[in-house]
């Protein structure tokens, strides 16, 4: 039997999963608990200003 | 349809590069695109080149202070970049920023380096048919001139509203084949590449420079890594979550409509 899913509910299935999802930047650079995430932005800061 | 041609202004771009001096440093990235751009900038503001950059780090030859990356999609701070970008970036000489129209399909075609010539008013018209290929053969800026008959008019509309009358005439009288084989023959695509503190590349500037009377070279200084970076890509549908991050994100360039390439500070 073939399942016929109607491209209106993938639609409605992606923008749930959007609003669901969290993408921690964060967490991908290393920084795990707030003191590394901190410590990452002062270094960030600091190259940044480099080309002010 | 067809697209409106209104002749792009210079001055709406931000002024900061008309101020460079000897006391900026250039940083390069890994390909002829950067070098070129940088090769320019230090012929007519005497900047130097102090640091490289690719992606997965970024290394200083010299004391570095006053930077401006160069074809460089950086998420703050000064640079010349040719992509289109997730972060907008108000200190960045990009040309996407002028375009109104803000789908990936009308974005800039071009390379950094025709960017860089073109704010400095290099007289286009004055080149050969071979420098003029190479020109825009530099990051494959050729390419939708020969792609669909939208890319071909939104490369048109580029070339005819930056007033680049001299591509326009070559390219109709050029086939996709034979910018092949100019890259072949400069090694176009080579990257650049920092093996034990040195710069590499198979990239033939020397022959490059013999064409343009130019004096571009690698730095030859030893580089030592500051900053090592993590690169991710995303899709269009998981960038609505970035609501988080623009701190650590060094440069971000969307490289196709559905997906943003971000390299985040390690």
């Amino acid at each position: 039997m073939k399942i016929r899913i109607s491209k209106n509910y993938i639609a409605t299935r992606k923008i749930k999963y959007k609003a669901n999802a969290k993408i921690n930047l964060y967490a991908y650079a290393g920084a795990k608990t707030t003191e590394q995430k901190l410590q990452l932005i002062q270094k960030a800061d600091s190259i940044f200003k480099l080309f002010e | 349809m067809r697209l409106n041609v209104k002749k792009l202004n210079r001055d709406s771009l931000p002024d900061w590069w008309q101020g460079l001096n000897t006391e900026n440093g250039l940083i390069l990235t890994n390909d002829l695109d950067s070098l070129f751009a940088c090769a320019v900038l230090k012929k007519i503001y005497g900047c130097n080149i102090v640091g490289f950059y690719d992606f997965k780090q970024m290394a200083f030859c010299d004391k570095p202070k006053n930077l401006v990356g160069v074809d460089l999609d950086m998420s703050r701070g000064k640079c010349f970049s040719n992509h289109k970008t997730y972060y907008q970036n108000d200190n960045a000489i990009n040309l996407n920023t002028l375009q109104p129209d803000t789908r990936y399909g009308r974005k800039y075609p071009l390379s950094t380096t025709m960017l860089v010539l073109w704010l400095v008013n290099y007289p286009f018209c004055r080149l050969t048919d071979e420098q003029l290929k190479v020109l825009i053969s530099i990051d494959s800026g050729y390419l939708w001139h020969y792609g669909k008959d939208w890319n071909r008019e939104v490369h048109a509309w580029w070339l005819e509203s930056m007033g680049l009358d001299a591509f326009t005439d070559m390219l109709n009288r050029t086939s996709k084949d034979e910018f092949e084989v100019i890259k072949k023959k400069y090694n176009l695509d080579s990257t650049i590449q920092l093996h034990a503190g040195r710069l590499h590349s198979a990239i033939r500037v020397d022959a490059i420079n013999e064409l343009f009377g130019f004096d571009m070279e690698l730095p030859k200084d030893i580089f030592k890594t500051h900053t090592y970076f993590k690169n991710i890509q995303l899709l269009t549908w998981q960038r609505g979550k970035l609501n988080d991050g623009k701190d650590i994100c060094f440069s971000n360039a969307m490289v196709s409509k559905d997906s943003v390439k971000l390299s985040l500070i390690q």
